[in-house]
């Protein structure tokens, strides 16, 4: 008897525990601390001293990078934005924010193609890798700004990224994952506008 | 002789009742035909304070199909301000952009600033269905004063209006050659002209509608198929409209509601969200939502294919992950292009009038929200 009460409360334990089990399914997106304490020391001085860039290789929702940068209160005059801005024209020591992900509209809008987006990509990749710029890949469009057009450049990229911040979408395929490195950190948000807090800590905004 | 004879009265008895079974076709489609593009919808708004036509700004549609009326709600403390247009029934088999219109136009009040809806842009598309697409004429919306029906029209100006048709049709403005198609859809007419096809009448109208009121922003509202890229999208003009898109992705994406952004390409030619970006100072606007019966691979088309969005077919290709899109109700429809113009209007608001200076925000009110529309349907907010 003594036995059964034993191998019952056993069960009954057991169920409780996988019960209480977090569904490890459920990514939550890296705390105001985490990015704190990762980021601040290495990076966050070095936006504040030195010029920054934002650009797109893909030509996609890097007005919507903007608006995060916006909603974390940083200015406008905190760094320059060109869509079309090459890594020959991009001072030394200096940082680029490089949106990736691809929109067939958005190549369309600024008159350029995939092949030329994707050797601007290679040339930011280089000149990171070289030491001469600091660079940061963001990519925040999910599956739709993946695939066949896009991969190449976001490849292309991360090939000298120093820090990606990836909306957890687009990384269903561990493609960013497999990419990532002590180097060069991925940090996975479950939408764009949580990477409001990445950016209050890269420009040291309270 | 005598069996010549006899064959000759049996054709001529068969050629008769072929030419009479002929006749009752015609006239029982042609009677369908006459009723449906004469079956004239009258839509109002309680706080409409105009009516104005599309002929006040091309004056060769009056006494045309296409001398569309201009619903405007002026502001109730000062119609000065910033002013939205809302551009419904381009295409009238995308159904949800008439029916957000309508839904605007029952219920919006505006406090500041000034609101012009169109809930039936291409009024020629309206008189007929698509050719051998086997498309319902009519679906129903339940509300709470009963059902209420819709027509459910083509994708393009009815050939009883424009015809004949170039083979190729060359936008004027630019002079990029598009299908001959296109030479009767509203969103490859614009800037239009005043002399044009009917649909560049009618796309001139629109434009000159933008540019004699000096519209802040225009929004035109329609539906794509579930397996095209663009879609759940705002395309917007590049610059300041993709900049307000942008903020208000962000906005929307906090609300819970995932939608992208496009650019409006330069090389794509008529459409809104290039021409009056480019021809008119308005910031334009234009957006997509998932609609089945848009596609090119469902079913039977029903009614309910229309309303309800579930298709066997779609619901194979979504697990196949084909699509672009997944297919949903025309109340989700409804309430995502909703929803958006909301968000632009308050974006717009927040980025160029961020310390709430009097009479430069556009304030409107009186919407359902997005979960309203979402749990109670759209009908309950139609009168």
């Amino acid at each position: 008897m003594k036995k059964l009460w034993i191998l019952l409360s056993v069960l009954v334990l057991s169920f409780i525990v996988v019960g209480c089990k977090p569904n490890e399914e459920e990514e939550e997106d890296p705390t105001a601390k985490d990015i704190d304490i990762v980021l601040a020391t290495t990076w966050q001085d070095e936006l504040q001293a030195k010029t920054v860039y934002l650009t797109t290789c893909g030509q996609a929702d890097i007005d919507i990078i903007r608006n995060v940068m916006m909603m974390a209160g940083i200015l406008d005059t905190a760094y320059t934005q060109d869509n079309m801005l090459t890594a020959a024209e991009v001072e030394d020591d200096s940082v680029v924010i490089l949106v990736v992900g691809t929109s067939g509209k958005g190549l369309g809008a600024a008159g350029t193609n995939v092949t030329a987006e994707n050797t601007r990509a290679e040339a930011f990749a280089t000149k990171a890798n070289s030491g001469k710029i600091e660079l940061i890949v963001v990519h925040i469009g999910g599956t739709d700004r993946r695939g066949e057009l896009s991969d190449t450049i976001i490849g292309s990229a991360l090939a000298g990224s120093d820090l990606t911040f990836v909306v957890i979408t687009g990384d269903a395929d561990d493609f960013f994952t497999d990419h990532a490195s002590d180097a060069a950190p991925l940090y996975l948000f479950s939408t764009a506008s949580k990477l409001v807090a990445p950016f209050k800590v890269l420009f040291g905004i309270e | 002789m005598r069996n010549l004879l006899e064959n000759k009265r049996t054709n001529l008895i068969i050629t008769l009742l072929l030419v009479l079974g002929s006749l009752v076709v015609v006239w029982v489609t042609g009677k369908q035909y006459y009723d449906f593009r004469h079956d004239d919808y009258q839509f109002s708004g309680p706080n409409v304070t105009r009516v104005e036509k599309f002929s006040d700004y091309n004056p060769n549609l009056i006494n045309t199909i296409g001398d569309s009326d201009i619903f405007v709600i002026e502001g109730s403390v000062s119609s000065n301000g910033p002013s939205l247009l809302i551009l419904g029934g381009t295409h009238p088999n995308e159904p949800s952009g008439q029916l957000t219109s309508v839904l605007f136009l029952e219920n919006l009040e505006v406090e500041v600033g000034t609101v012009y809806i169109i809930t039936e842009a291409n009024r020629s598309a309206y008189s007929a269905t698509n050719p051998q697409e086997g498309s319902p004429m009519y679906y129903d919306i339940p509300t709470d004063n009963g059902v209420r029906t819709f027509k459910y029209g083509s994708r393009a100006t009815s050939f009883v209006d424009q015809w004949p048709n170039p083979d190729i049709f060359v936008h004027p403005a630019s002079g990029q050659k598009l299908s001959n198609q296109d030479t009767r859809n509203l969103n490859r007419s614009y800037p239009g002209r005043i002399d044009g096809y009917y649909t560049e009448r009618v796309a001139y109208a629109i434009t000159q509608l933008i540019i004699q009121n000096d519209i802040t922003m225009t929004i035109d509202l329609h539906e794509a198929s579930p397996e095209y890229m663009t879609n759940n999208a705002i395309v917007a003009h590049p610059g300041a409209a993709m900049n307000i898109a942008s903020h208000a992705y962000l906005y929307l994406e906090l609300a819970g509601i995932t939608i992208k952004t496009e650019t409006s390409p330069s090389n794509l030619r008529g459409l809104s969200h290039r021409e009056l970006g480019l021809y008119t100072d308005t910031l334009a606007f234009l957006c997509e939502t998932s609609n089945a019966s848009q596609g090119r691979i469902h079913g039977i088309f029903t009614e309910d294919l229309i309303v309800s969005g579930e298709d066997k077919f779609y619901q194979k290709a979504e697990e196949l992950g084909l699509l672009a899109a997944r297919p949903t109700t025309i109340h989700e429809r409804v309430a995502r292009h909703m929803a958006t113009i909301i968000q632009i209007v308050d974006s717009y608001n927040a980025i160029y009038n961020p310390t709430n200076q009097d009479n430069q925000s556009l304030i409107i009110q009186n919407m359902p929200s997005y979960s309203d529309v979402m749990t109670n349907g759209i009908g309950k907010y139609l009168q």
